[in-house]
């Protein structure tokens, strides 16, 4: 199999892929599949979720609102507080 | 420690063939935009140079424009289009201006460096495959962190090109998207490659920077929660929008109360901006046009130094927006501070009122903020000056001619010499176009003559 690129510049220029980028991938992970996971059984909205996973608020709304742009997650109905729920599109 | 960009940075390539062209347009916003369409329209070759991976600049984020309401993407978008199907514009995006020098003939040489996207431009599909399969979320530029985009990404759905482009700095080269390309156009072998460039005239069409709301801090932007800069509401507001509505970044919940502060970063010489950026008092008004068509029970309050409505129809746009129930509230805001449940405190003087200090609670804060220079480009000039104002902005020295510069063959279109709002800017991008044409020809002659 021929080898990929990255792996080529990977080791002609010595490269060791920061700590902080592998951190970020593992957290972004862990979030999605918390999230993915607390949405799964009913649909719910971003304060719900957070108290659920106990992950603050504004990194709930970040993470869904991303899943929504690819397409993971969409928003069903509005509660009379002005806030959204979301489930796991299928 | 230096970014893995700046290393693949020292591997540039020098491109041994020079291109010659009539124009280089720098910036490739509505401006430029315009000024390389008319002058290819003319018959004149044109080099646009654009930095970012796609072309259309900053209107093509807004929601609509003023006082229309027209859609600006539908404006921009048929533009991007023409720019690139035009047999007279060559378009390089993704790319440098590195320096700037006179030549000894009549014209310009140009130092330009083309930045790998480590994509094979000629492939690419623009199939989204590598933005599915990559792992690493990054916040996204365009729609100012609202939301994220991936390491390799394409920068919106109508950019010109479409073509996927690999953020390397927050890449942790996986592969993923290598194996996964349906066309093999991954290669991050790829390098910078440097071009000769020899022109005979110039456009600057750098347009503006947005003031940083955060250097405001009495307004707590970044720091309370709920408080946004007007171009993060213009991407909540558009159909192109991060979120599914008009929803708090906070904790997505729609506002029922909404606050603007005007003049954030603009007549403020505390900020160093003592000048007014024409289209923050309209825009406002149109966002609070906008958001009562999206969320028709909510309340939205301005709060303004002085509302300068003095372009055609933006009186009546004003009107329009008071009758729709928009509340002005004539007074400086002094300090912000966070709430309950994430809403915002406004503590401002209310002059209409004597003077009074009073305070209000809105669940959502818009800091409308101002327009500062870009004109970084003065940089890359060699041997030669190119004048800025006392604001930062291009000097155009001679009052009669405002798209002309300090310097022969070099113009300015657009947002470069000072803010405008998006007509009076494609009005100053034609007339560059008109200017630079008409040097082009006594160039011309005066070649011939010889």
């Amino acid at each position: 199999m021929t080898k990929l690129t990255a792996q080529e510049l990977r080791d002609m220029l010595n490269i060791k892929i920061p700590e902080r980028l592998a951190k970020i991938s593992k957290e972004q992970a862990t979030a999605r599949t918390k999230i993915i996971s607390a949405i799964s059984d009913r649909p719910k909205t971003i304060p719900e979720i957070s108290e659920e996973i106990k992950m603050p608020v504004e990194k709930v709304t970040w993470n869904i609102m991303t899943l929504y742009r690819y397409g993971v997650v969409e928003p069903v109905e509005k509660t009379d507080e002005g806030y959204y729920r979301y489930r796991v599109r299928k | 420690m230096s970014s893995l960009f700046s290393k693949i940075i020292e591997r540039a390539e020098e491109v041994s063939e020079e291109k010659e062209f009539d124009a280089v347009v720098i910036g490739a916003g509505i401006a430029g935009m315009e000024a390389s369409l008319d002058l290819a329209d003319m018959g004149y070759s044109v080099l646009l140079i654009e930095k970012e991976p796609t072309i259309g600049g900053k209107m093509f984020l807004l929601s609509k424009v003023f006082p229309t309401l027209d859609c600006a993407s539908c404006i921009s978008t048929p533009k991007m289009a023409a720019v690139a199907h035009h047999p007279n514009i060559t378009l390089w995006t993704y790319s440098e201006v590195l320096k700037i020098r006179r030549d000894s003939e009549r014209g310009y040489v140009l130092r330009v460096m083309k930045k790998p996207r480590f994509v094979d431009e000629s492939a690419c599909t623009g199939c989204y495959t590598c933005e599915e399969v990559c792992p690493i979320d990054v916040p996204k530029e365009l729609d100012f962190n609202l939301r994220a985009r991936r390491a390799a990404y394409i920068p919106f759905d109508t950019a010109v090109p479409k073509i996927a482009v690999i953020d390397i700095d927050n890449c942790i080269l996986c592969g993923k998207c290598e194996r996964e390309c349906p066309v093999n156009a991954i290669n991050f072998l790829q390098k910078p490659k440097i071009y000769t460039v020899k022109a005979k005239s110039i456009i600057i069409a750098t347009g503006y920077n947005l003031f940083q709301a955060e250097k405001k801090e009495q307004y707590g932007f970044g720091t309370i929660p709920n408080v946004v800069t007007s171009m993060q509401m213009e991407r909540l507001l558009s159909p192109t929008r991060p979120f599914n509505h008009v929803l708090r970044p906070m904790d997505g919940k729609e506002p029922a109360s909404i606050g603007y502060v005007l003049c954030t970063g603009s007549k403020d010489r505390t900020v160093g901006n003592p000048i007014c950026s024409q289209v923050c008092c309209m825009y406002s008004i149109k966002q609070a046009q906008l958001i009562l068509g999206a969320l028709p029970l909510a309340d939205v309050t301005i709060y303004y130094m002085d509302i300068r409505a003095y372009g055609k129809g933006f009186e009546e746009f004003y009107n329009q927006a008071q009758a729709m129930g928009v509340r002005f509230i004539h007074g400086r805001v002094a300090k912000v501070e966070k709430g309950e449940g994430g809403s915002v405190k406004v503590k401002y003087e209310n002059i209409d009122e004597g003077g009074k200090l009073e305070t209000a609670e809105h669940d959502l804060l818009v800091l409308s903020v101002g327009l500062l220079p870009n004109c970084e480009i003065t940089k890359v000039f060699n041997g030669i000056s190119l004048s800025l104002d006392e604001f930062g902005w291009l000097l155009s020295p001679d009052p009669t001619n405002p798209v002309k510069t300090n310097l022969e063959g070099v113009f300015a279109a657009g947002c470069s010499t000072g803010p405008k709002d998006i007509p009076d800017t494609v009005v100053q991008a034609a007339s560059a176009a008109a200017e630079c044409a008409a040097y082009l020809k006594k160039v011309n002659i005066i070649a011939e003559e010889r």
